[in-house]
Formats: structure tokens, sequence, C-alpha cells
């Protein structure tokens, strides 16, 4: 009985593979996400948040140089992830501070026109 | 009992290396969305991707203890009974199944990091096309006969270091530079 159970979770684990597959083949990113962000709510949240200390072009200075890097980061997502939370001792967390859309919104600024990725 | 033919090893590797490199390639040439995709009750898809890869670890070490026992390499448990097997095989594909979606987020949303100066990243990205191609090969030769009796618990165990070290790169990268426990 177990041993028949294993047989058929098997079977559906690789079919979930399968259609794993076909949406890595199929899926576009949604519109909404690859919409033009607003710059300009960006750049003023990064002015009133961000600049202090890492500079208002974002050259560095309390805080680690923004124009030209985020090597570190592969995605947005990650920016905002690390946006968010912070890093204890090292840069505080905004998530209590700006709203998930303004927290995007910054971080498209700093990805897009200050690192230029 | 036939002997040990190469042959069946030979086609575990050429599968196993055909989808690690399907799996590359497609990393390589797909756009990366740059979007979250599945993050379930977690904040967001890293969160979730974190703790799935380090659930799928966990079940990878009961698959490699559970393995070394029915290959009588430990002696517990003593009477092995007769539904470990089908527990080692439901763990494993468990563990599968729970790396589909961390692997999707991975290829659709994030891409191959060709670049190795992004050591994490790249080696990060090799990884987990290894750690797939090994698997399609261990899959393979656990189902197929004849192939040298060396060569499933080599390939088990590539699976298995694969996997600590995507861990490494991914996870504790994770825990230790956003936080933890970063739910």
């Amino acid at each position: 009985m177990f041993e028949r159970f294993v047989n058929v979770f098997q079977v559906l684990v690789a079919i979930a593979a399968g259609a794993t597959v076909v949406l890595l083949l199929t899926v576009s990113p949604t519109v909404a996400e690859v919409e033009s962000p607003d710059t300009a709510l960006g750049s003023d949240l990064f002015q009133a948040n961000c600049a202090g200390c890492h500079g208002a072009g974002g050259e560095g200075g309390i805080g680690p140089a923004l124009a030209g890097g985020l090597a570190r980061f592969g995605s947005t997502e990650e920016v905002v992830v690390f946006v968010s939370t912070g890093v204890p001792g090292r840069m505080p967390g905004f998530e209590t501070r700006l709203g998930p859309d303004e927290i995007n919104a910054v971080v498209e600024f700093v990805w897009a026109d200050l690192a230029g990725r | 009992m036939s002997a040990p033919s190469p042959r069946a090893l030979w086609y575990a590797l050429l599968l196993g290396g055909g989808v690690a490199i399907a799996v590359g390639v497609y990393g390589s040439v797909h756009d990366p969305a740059g979007q979250q995709t599945i993050s379930l009750f977690f904040s967001n898809t890293l969160s979730f991707k974190a703790w799935t890869t380090t659930l799928v670890l966990l079940l990878a070490l009961f698959q490699l203890y559970s393995a070394l026992r029915m290959w009588g390499k430990v002696p517990f448990p003593r009477d092995m009974p007769s539904w470990f097997g089908d527990v080692h095989r439901l763990s494993g594909t468990l563990a599968f199944a729970l790396s589909l979606p961390v692997a999707f987020h991975c290829l659709w949303a994030l891409g191959f990091e060709p670049d190795i100066s992004e050591l994490r990243r790249f080696a990060h990205s090799l990884l987990g096309c290894l750690f797939y191609g090994a698997f399609a090969a261990k899959v393979t030769l656990v189902r197929s006969h004849g192939a040298p009796s060396w060569a499933l618990p080599v390939v088990g165990g590539v699976v298995f270091t694969t996997l600590v070290a995507i861990w490494l790169t991914t996870s504790l990268w994770f825990f230790t530079t956003i936080g933890f426990p970063a739910i």
C-alpha cells in the first residue's frame, strides 16, 4: 500500500517537473512589472531617505557607493529585500518607513538610474 | 547475474550531462523576468526559496543516512523495516518536488550568471545545473541494471554534495546577509 502511494507520488512529481519545464518556456513577465518605473518618485524618496548615507548622486559616504555598483545583487528583487530588511548595525530596514510601492520605486531608481544596471 | 557494463553508466552520464547543459542554456538565453513568483506564507520569494532549500537539504540528509543504512554502512536502525526503502524514495521525490518552484524562480526570474567575478552567483548557477544533471543521472542509474556497483553511490554523493554547496551559496548567504529567520 505504502509502496503504491510512493509510486503514484513519483508519477505526480514527474508530471509537475514536466509542467515546470512548460511554464519556463511559456510564461511571460506580467505587464505591471515591466512598466517603466516612477523615477521621479524614486528620486525624491532616494534624496529623502538614502542620500544622507549614500550621497546625493549615490557616490557613497557613510554607506557604500551605489552609482555604478550593486554588483552583489542579481535583480531588483534582491535589492528590495535588502532595503526592506536592512543589515543590523550597518543599514536600517525601510519596510516600516516606506510602503512596498515606495521601496520598489526607490530601488528601480537606484538600479536603473544610479547603478546603470 | 550479468557482469557490470559501462553502457548503463554512460547512458546515465549522457542524460545527466544533457539535462545540465539544457538547464544552463535556458538560464543563459532566457531574458530574466526579475519578478517574484511563489512565496506561500513567506514575505517574499527569496525567503521562500531560502527556507525551501533548507528543507530540501534536511530531506537530502535523511536520504544520505537512509542510503548508507540500505548499503549497510551504518548500523541503525538495526532491523530495517520493509518500508524503509519506500521512505527513502519518498523523501527523495519530495525533495525534488520542493526544489522545482525554487529552480523555476532561479531560471525564469534570475537566469544564469556568466560573470565569474560574481563568484557566489556564478558558482550557484553552475551548481544548479550540475544538481539537476546529477539528479537525472542518479534516477537513471537507480532504474537501470548492469551499471558498476560504485556508480550509484558516487553519483548520489555528487547530488548530495552539490545540494550542500547550493545551500551554502544561497540559503546560508541569505540568512547571513539579509537576516535570520527572515520569514
